[in-house]
């Protein structure tokens, strides 16, 4: 954010900040001063002219004499104009003529003259540096600026263990103080962190003082702008940024079991494309986006209708200062229109005046997949089919002959027994991951420069074999430069720049594909390779080789470069009344990807039987090319973002007050836009403003406001206003309080409500209010036919189609306990309102639901504010930090996040049973029968209900409950199965312990309340194949039965007929709609884990040896991601959800380095 | 100073951007803007006339719901309907919504195409398309009737606010009446056919005109004639849906509907002569009927079917997919090339032993094909692809050597559906499970290993289904017509086959053994092209055990290398015994539907 803080420790800076450095002096070559020689108040000079300014006058004797003036433009009006006449007269006239009726004293030090207020009697400083005679040992010289690049005055300069050599500095933070090479300096004062330095052989020491930790006025990053901590009283969270510490590629994946109100989901793990679903408190709305906004250095960085969308999760940790979470409405409000699902701000690194620090971090390590599912081997394959077949009354397939040869493994080309997963997947692959960045600057200028890299291999078990390397590789380079450059005392510019580029590399088929296929390719049909490096395939349609496809398919290269800029310019008015200021921003962010395919097909070769020598009977399944294919696509967008905003902060007595307004728009440009409707500009315009009351830091109240217009409204409905309240209460304050404070350090409590919106109509469309004609179905006509390309209504415009409201409420308890232990809860409810989703109920008759025939699918929409969802829950965080003697510190910390969201009125037809209904349940909950065990025998199926879902069912099969009791299982039997597919709670816990230079960190995260339903149903590759493969038994689109995974081998049998198997009767030919796989409770599997998320242990070496030689500290550590999965769940990752044919997170094992210098 | 001009900037670009969110997309099609131009009001049109296209490679009733056909992965949806796996929530082939869409489309052209000013389109191309709207309306109606039974009669353009729960179901003859209106309508304003080929694929009065016919068939045949199964189809208000007793009548207006479609002199049966052949062949006749472009027997067509999606479908291994196979009740029904069934004494139908010579005809059966092969009609070459039988879409020896084992390259391409042969069960990804795949409408001039096929017409609806149609109506309430005769002949001469009245001269003027002639007439010639489901459909016939109990050759024998030799192979195997239900004479209305419109009663039995 700004460089300037909107409150705190003003009184000190204003002070400071009166100086005005005359830029000319940067201009200057040194030598001009080495030929003057050392002037003093006597030196003459000669200056004449009438009606010259002042600024010439000094300028004057700057050439004459080598001194330059410093002056504060408030102390002196240098354009005044004076008529002067001196001859070769001392300086000290010429000075007492310009000032004697100012109230202005001057000094001269070095080759500086320095003009301050007269003060009454000029206290002399301690040895100031040309006082110092060359008599004395060495003298070290050096410079002290706060974190804003103002010189601190008075800071203590001491030597260490020489009590009696100290200094302070000047009004330039300058002090001087004898001191030798090597010895350690301790640089000190009030409010701020002590600093210790060693003295370099040469040259100064420029070294900057960070404010010390203050509780009461710890800064937190609120929407456009920082407030201070204690008079915060919307929910706000923040991030503690030592946690982010850890070996991956996205920041979502990260902030998982970090902080209070993130529910983070990572269905993928695949390098590239992990970014975790991540909401903040949960699911709010049932149609549309649930992602947050994300907010980074002032600016929105995420679109849910851009396929950009998730970019800023390539931002290297080590470049965050800080991340907050916004949480109620009161904290949102301001973001008015964008903010129904939370917001997370992410506030970049800047530079801190000082000399240039370096910091770097290289780490290297493997990462492997946290599971692999296991899958059944060829015998027990064969073996269960025939099972499965005499169960449908018909003969084996496999002769005991087949099964014979193929456990013997003699002829593995004939009788293949193939595990594809352990085939195609390796255990680890190499990462690297290093970090460097450069922070520093002056008074005028001060720059953060930063530059990351980023590898990850895939975990495909493939190599080099025909010219390329097929496997995933990811590379990532970010560079960062934010740059702050005091223009004037009170005008500041920040400009950031940041280029995050990903290169990486896919192989041919994609991952999705990949899994699929080895969940879907049997053991038993085909061997990986023949003799003679022969790939073994089938023919077409019959199902793909797996490990063939990932190897021999060619590659994809991605090229996926984001440039995001900011350009900040901050001015105080002050002058205008004390505590005002403006701040104008301009953002240009752009996105683009380029990827190449290099993808192609090669011979597959088949073995049905041996010749009469025993020679395979090889024949050519597959005719491939002999190179592989090229293709290009390319795609790119471009936001551009403008702000305004009004800024004022004051304190009268006990009394502080703020307030704030802000206008912003923005323009978001999809330059490779596929149809007409998107490639008009997406356009926000919004302002908002904000009014703070403290009293005493112990009474607080908040009014916020949002009025934001969205372009998929008609005009009239356009246009949203989004309040919101909120207050807060210092109990430790009070003084009744008093006899308490010595325990309790803080108690607040404060209570927000609010409205927040969302314009956002879901499936990427806009103008919901606009009937829309695209391109439909085609025709032909004529002999030789000649195509026509219909036309039809992809929407049918609502009118007075307009903003979903979100009231958010929210009650927050913060306690702080002898300032080492602190526990903040809150609870919150959010009540959604005229959700905007997509007509449901309108009947087919009314013909509105076309079909696309030319998309394949789609129908039309009708768009309206109908719907009604409620989210409550409670989330809270608890740290403790303490040191236990000298030698041992402890932080135990956890976070936990509870979410129950509640349809309460969805647009959805009058259902016969009331547990039809999805009024009432929660959203992504599963919808299925009851299982209530499974046939026990023929008898039991006669006398139950007719299950309808297959026609014949047999002992074995699973029973379901009849819950209309009309003696038929049937549709009206489904009912919400109570779990969902998205969790309820999510926590994480944690600690860190050091001892002595030693340090061990642990993370342990879990969500529960999930449901996995795995009876495959969501195993469909995107629907493009059949679904079920791997779970069901022998499912599968193609000639080839599918794989199943081993633990099929428990299941219900005639000999063994339990109930406590994982698989009912084996069937042939079953899918999803089947009686025993139908969505059920059956398959309705507790999704709950807890994951070792990450754990490091390091060791720090620092000592002054090293210091003296730069290194100011040098850290060791081993780490990891992913180590340890506790659930119930056995059958893959569980974090997959119930698509368990993907990519599972990655588990990382690093060991890396951070030097300091 | 400065911050004045700060605050100057600052309001500049507030005022400036007033409009920012105007930024209506004018250069967005709006639907006021699809009446303006004559070519936007076309595209409209076109759009309607895409819900013609069925998918490529066709539905259930093409895929395997009858007994003709069966799809060899057992996932399909055709699969899960005939293994009973079927229910209200299953919305297998879902057309309801499509084709109420597509019925509002209509409407809505039809409210506004006057709107398109006259300088852009003409009154009477204004009455055309108007004709074919309600042609295609018509045709949106039938098509729902056939799949769902009785509709809900929808008339105009229903607001997105209406109260759905009043439009009940329309009793059948309510529908039926309906859509002879709308084709009535259409076809007074429509030519027999067109005489601009560039027209060829629009509605004609023909097309209006064989629809009714089918329609009035559909009224006249078991299924909605007296149907008992349906005496309590009722709407809530008790208004009966179905109608209640039988009446010969429907058979009446049945062959007069069809004979009104014979009588415009429009159609006719295509011939090799019509492509310019020398003399008449039957086997390029029935073969080529579907491969040229354009001919006479065409009364309605979807015409952007490339087919490369249905010959890949149907062709053998290794080149096609091999996935619709033919069965074995179908091929018992095909005649011997003497025009008489296998199950006759005189046929000199013989089920074992190869066959010691080769036919006579070109394009019979080759010497050392099984005997049950040898000396069949026409169309059974045609239209079947059998063990031995030669691949077609191959056109050179290489392409054909490709469909062949090493042992086997002959340039002839034969089909090796055996335990071990390229298209058998042992063969990876190709898994025939009856050992035939389907040939009609395949064409030599493809090459489906390399997928090139070349462009035809979809034939929706034919001549020779209109005269089919023709002689079985007239045959239930007048058997002693002569048109059955004549009509029934014309399409055995067609397929090279002597007259009905010569081989079975006692079923002449007997009707029960004429309706059998008749339909196993219909069954040949009208296989593999949707009919076959909806005929048993609608004479009740579907449920009958015979036609759910499905057989094909022992394709799960293993040859032991033997290929071709291997006479295990020909053994009748019962490879499918369908689960049935009488409820699935209709398709169920959509649980969804059913929901959305609480008027709506669900069909009997589901």
């Amino acid at each position: 954010m700004t460089a300037f803080p909107q409150n705190g420790g003003l009184t000190l800076r204003r002070r400071l900040q009166l100086l005005y450095f005359c830029c000319s002096i940067l201009l200057l070559p040194r030598a001009i001063h080495a030929q003057t020689g050392q002037a003093t108040l006597q030196t003459p000079v000669t200056i004449s002219g009438n009606g010259i300014p002042i600024s010439q006058v000094l300028r004057s004797i700057r050439k004459q004499t080598g001194l330059t003036s410093f002056y504060s433009n408030q102390l002196l009006n240098d354009k005044e104009k004076m008529g002067v006449s001196f001859t070769h007269a001392p300086l000290q006239e010429v000075l007492d003529y310009l000032f004697k009726n100012k109230n202005i004293g001057y000094e001269i030090r070095g080759n500086r003259l320095l003009l301050n207020e007269r003060s009454p009697a000029v206290k002399p400083l301690l040895p100031t540096p040309q006082e110092s005679g060359k008599a004395d040992t060495a003298r070290v010289k050096g410079q002290v600026m706060d974190s804003e690049g103002h010189p601190l005055v008075n800071a203590t300069v001491m030597v260490e263990g020489k009590q009696g050599r100290a200094a302070t500095t000047d009004e330039f933070g300058i002090f001087s103080i004898a001191a030798a090479p090597g010895e350690i300096l301790s640089i000190s004062m009030v409010g701020m962190q002590t600093q210790e330095i060693a003295v370099p052989s040469k040259g100064v020491i420029n070294l900057t003082l960070k404010p010390r930790d203050d509780k009461m006025n710890e800064a937190v990053v609120v929407g456009y702008g920082q407030q201070r901590k204690i008079t915060v009283t919307g929910s706000i969270s923040t991030v503690n940024m030592e946690d982010m510490q850890m070996p991956v590629r996205n920041l979502t994946d990260a902030l998982a079991g970090k902080v209070a109100g993130v529910i983070s989901v990572q269905t993928s793990g695949e390098p590239g494309y992990d970014n975790s679903t991540f909401t903040i408190r949960g699911i709010g709305t049932f149609t549309g986006s649930v992602e947050p906004l994300i907010i980074v250095d002032g600016v929105q960085r995420e679109d849910v209708n851009s396929t950009y969308a998730g970019a800023y999760n390539n931002i290297d940790p080590e470049d965050i200062a800080s991340i907050s979470l916004l949480k109620d409405a009161s904290a949102t409000a301001v973001y008015g229109a964008k903010a129904a699902n939370g917001v997370l701000i992410i506030t970049t690194k800047r530079g801190v005046a000082g000399k240039p620090r370096i910091s770097s971090k290289f780490e290297s390590g493997v990462s492997g997949l946290t599971k692999i599912p296991r899958m059944l081997d060829g015998v027990n394959y064969m073996r269960l089919y025939n099972e499965a077949r005499t169960n449908a009354g018909e003969t084996p397939v496999y002769s005991n002959e087949t099964i014979q040869k193929t456990a013997s493994g003699l002829d593995p080309y004939l009788y293949p027994n193939v595990d594809w997963i352990h085939t195609i997947y390796k255990d680890w692959a190499p990462y690297y991951n290093g970090n460097v960045n450069v922070s520093g600057g002056g008074e005028a200028t001060r720059y953060f420069l930063s530059m990351s890299f980023y590898d990850q291999d895939g975990s495909y078990k493939v190599s080099n074999l025909n010219g390329y390397n097929p496997n995933l590789n990811f590379k990532r380079y970010d560079f960062r430069s934010n740059v702050d450059v005091n223009i004037s005392k009170t005008t500041l510019l920040s400009l950031n720049l940041d280029a995050m580029l990903v290169g990486s590399r896919y192989p041919g088929v994609s991952a999705a594909s990949i899994w699929y296929g080895a969940f879907s390719t049997n053991p038993i049909g085909f061997p990986i390779k023949y003799p003679g490096g022969l790939w073994a395939g089938p023919v077409n349609n019959g199902g793909v080789n797996p490990f063939n496809q990932v190897q021999n398919s060619g590659y994809t290269t991605e090229f996926h470069p984001t440039v995001q800029s900011v350009l900040t310019l901050h001015q105080k008015l002050d002058g205008i009344t004390k505590g005002l200021s403006v701040l104008g921003r301009f953002s240009f962010d752009s996105y683009s990807e380029t990827d190449i395919n290099r993808t192609g097909a090669n011979d597959l070769w088949y073995a049905g039987s041996r010749d009469g020598e025993g020679n395979l009977v090889l024949t050519q399944s597959r005719v491939g090319s002999t190179y592989l294919g090229y293709s290009s696509s390319t795609s790119a967008e471009r936001t551009i973002y403008l702000e305004g905003n009004i800024n004022y902060t004051r304190s009268f007595g006990p009394h502080n007050i703020g307030a704030l307004v802000v206008y912003n728009m923005r323009n978001r440009i999809v330059a490779s836009a596929p149809s007409v409707t998107n490639s008009i500009p997406y356009r926000n315009q919004a302002s908002a403003g904000r009014l703070t009351y403290s009293y005493m830091d112990k009474y607080l109240a908040e009014f916020d406001g949002g009025y934001t217009g969205s372009e998929n409204f008609a005009p009239g409905h356009r246009w949203g206003f989004f309040p919101s309240v909120s207050a807060g209460w210092v109990i430790s304050k009070e003084n009744f309080f008093d006899p308490l404070a010595s325990t309790f350090s803080l108690l607040k409590l404060r209570a927000s409500r609010g409205l927040v919106g969302n314009d956002n109509i879901g499936d990427g469309s806009r103008f919901g209010y606009l009937t829309q004609i695209n391109g439909g179905g085609t025709t032909a006509f004529g002999t030789s036919p000649t195509s026509y390309t219909g036309i039809q209504a992809s929407v049918i415009g609502t009118d007075n189609l307009t903003w979903e409201r979100s009231t958010k409420t929210d009650v927050g308890l913060e306690i702080g306990i002898r300032n080492k232990l602190n526990i903040v809860v809150d609870a919150y409810k959010d009540m959604r309102r005229d959700i905007l989703i997509q007509r449901q109920t309108i009947s087919s008759i009314a013909g509105y639901s076309g079909y696309n025939y030319t998309a394949g699918t789609g129908n039309t929409a009708v768009y309206t504010n109908l719907g009604e969802m409620n989210n409550q829950g409670i989330d809270g965080s608890v740290e403790y930090k303490g040191r236990i003697g000298k030698s041992f510190g402890l932080r135990v910390y956890g976070n936990f996040t509870y979410a129950r969201n509640k349809i309460v009125f969805e647009d959805e037809p009058v259902r016969k049973y009331p547990w039809m209904r999805a009024t009432g349940t929660k959203y992504g909950e599963f919808y299925g029968y009851s299982a209530i065990g499974l046939f026990q025998d023929q008898n039991d199926v006669a006398k139950s209900p007719v299950q309808t879902l297959t026609t014949t069912i047999y002992p074995g099969d699973i029973k379901y409950r009849d819950l209309n009791g009309d003696g038929t299982i049937d549709a009206y039997d489904e009912k919400y199965l109570g779990k969902s597919s998205f969790p309820d709670w999510s926590y994480g816990t944690g600690f860190s312990l050091s001892y002595k230079k030693f340090d061990l960190s642990m993370l342990f995260q879990g969500v529960t309340g999930v449901g996995i339903m795995a009876n495959g149903a969501n195993i469909s590759l995107a629907n493009a194949g059949a679904s079920g493969v791997g779970v069901i038994p022998f499912a599968g689109i193609g000639q080839y039965t599918a794989s199943v995974l081993s633990n099929v081998t428990s299941r219900w049998t005639i000999s063994n007929p339990s109930q406590h198997v994982d698989y009912p009767r084996l069937s042939i030919g079953a899918s999803p709609t089947s009686n025993n796989y139908v969505n059920s409770t059956w398959w309705l599997k507790d999704g709950a884990y807890t994951r070792l998320k990450q754990a490091s242990i390091g060791y720090t070496f620092s000592n002054a040896q090293w210091k003296a030689a730069g290194v100011s500290s040098l850290y060791l550590y081993l780490a990891g991601t992913n180590l340890l999965t506790f659930s119930k769940f056995k059958l893959w990752d569980p974090e997959l959800g119930s698509d368990g044919a993907g990519y599972p997170p990655v588990r990382t094992i690093v060991a890396g380095i951070r030097a300091n210098f | 100073m400065r911050t004045s001009i700060y605050f100057l900037l600052f309001s500049l670009f507030l005022f400036s951007c007033k409009k920012y969110l105007d930024q209506k997309p004018d250069n967005l099609l709006t639907e006021d803007q699809i009446w303006q131009t004559r070519a936007n009001a076309e595209a409209y049109l076109y759009n309607i006339y895409s819900l013609l296209h069925n998918s490529d490679g066709g539905d259930y009733a093409a895929m395997g719901a009858s007994d003709e056909t069966s799809v060899c992965i057992p996932t399909t949806l055709v699969r899960q309907m005939v293994s009973g796996n079927w229910n209200a929530s299953s919305a297998y082939f879902y057309n309801w919504g499509s084709y109420y869409a597509g019925i509002r489309e209509t409407i809505l052209f039809e409210q506004n195409i006057d709107k398109v000013p006259a300088t852009q389109l003409s009154d009477s191309l204004k009455t055309q398309y108007t004709a074919e709207v309600q042609f295609l309306r018509g045709y949106f109606y039938w098509q729902l009737l056939r799949q769902y039974g009785p509709f809900v009669k929808v008339t105009g353009i229903l607001s997105q606010t209406a109260n759905y729960n009043v439009y009940p179901r329309s009793p059948f003859d309510t529908c039926v009446a309906y859509i002879d209106q709308l084709l009535d309508g259409a076809a007074s304003h429509l030519p027999a056919a067109w005489t601009i080929s560039a027209n060829y694929g629009r509605a004609t009065k023909g097309a209006c005109l064989a629809v009714k016919a089918q329609a009035a068939l559909l009224a006249a045949s078991p299924l909605w004639n007296g149907n008992t199964y349906f005496a309590n189809f009722k709407n809530h208000d008790g208004t009966l849906l179905a109608p209640a007793s039988a009446d010969v009548n429907r058979w009446k207006t049945a062959a007069a509907a069809a004979k009104a479609v014979i009588d415009l002199n429009a159609f006719r049966l295509f011939t090799n002569l019509d492509e310019g052949g020398p003399a008449f062949d039957p086997y390029l006749s029935v073969r080529d009927l579907f491969l040229v472009n354009w001919n006479a027997e065409i009364i309605l067509s979807n015409n952007q079917w490339s087919q490369w999606g249905y010959t890949k479908c149907v062709s053998p291994g290794p080149g096609g997919y091999n996935l619709y196979n033919a069965t074995q009740n179908i091929v018992d029904a095909f005649d011997m090339a003497n025009g008489r069934t296998i199950d006759d004494p005189l046929s000199g139908y013989v089920e074992t032993g190869f066959a010691s010579s080769a036919d006579t005809n070109y394009w019979g059966h080759l010497r050392g094909e099984w005997n049950m092969y040898a000396n069949r009609e026409a169309r059974f070459y045609a239209f079947i692809q059998y063990n031995m039988h030669p691949v077609l879409p191959a056109p050179t020896v290489d392409d054909k050597n490709y469909f062949s084992s090493t042992a086997n390259q002959d340039g002839t391409g034969r089909v090796e559906f055996y335990y071990g042969g390229l298209s058998g069960q042992k063969a990876a990804g190709s898994n025939n499970i009856t050992g035939y795949d389907v040939l009609k409408n395949v064409s030599p001039a493809d090459n489906i290993r390399l997928d090139k096929t070349n462009y035809r017409p979809q034939m929706l609806i034919r001549y020779a289904e209109i005269l089919l149609d023709y002689v079985e109506a007239l045959n239930e309430y007048d058997p002693g017509n002569p048109d059955i005769i004549t009509y029934l002949d014309m399409v055995r001469a067609r397929a090279g086959l002597p007259g009905i009245e010569t081989v079975y001269p006692s079923a002449v003027g007997d009707q029960t053994q004429m309706r059998n002639y008749i339909l196993h007439e219909r069954q040949v010639e009208l296989c593999f092209e949707n009919d076959r489901y909806y005929t048993l459909i609608r004479r009740k016939l579907l449920g009958k055990p015979a036609n759910q109990t499905i057989y094909g050759m022992n394709v799960g024998a293993d040859d032991g290398g033997l290929g071709f030799s291997f006479t295990g192979f020909y053994t009748r195997t019962l490879f499918q015994t369908r689960n049935w239900d009488d409820k699935m004479y209709l398709f169920p209305i959509a649980q969804t539907d059913i929901d959305n419109d609480n008027a709506i009663v669900q069909n009997p039995g589901w």
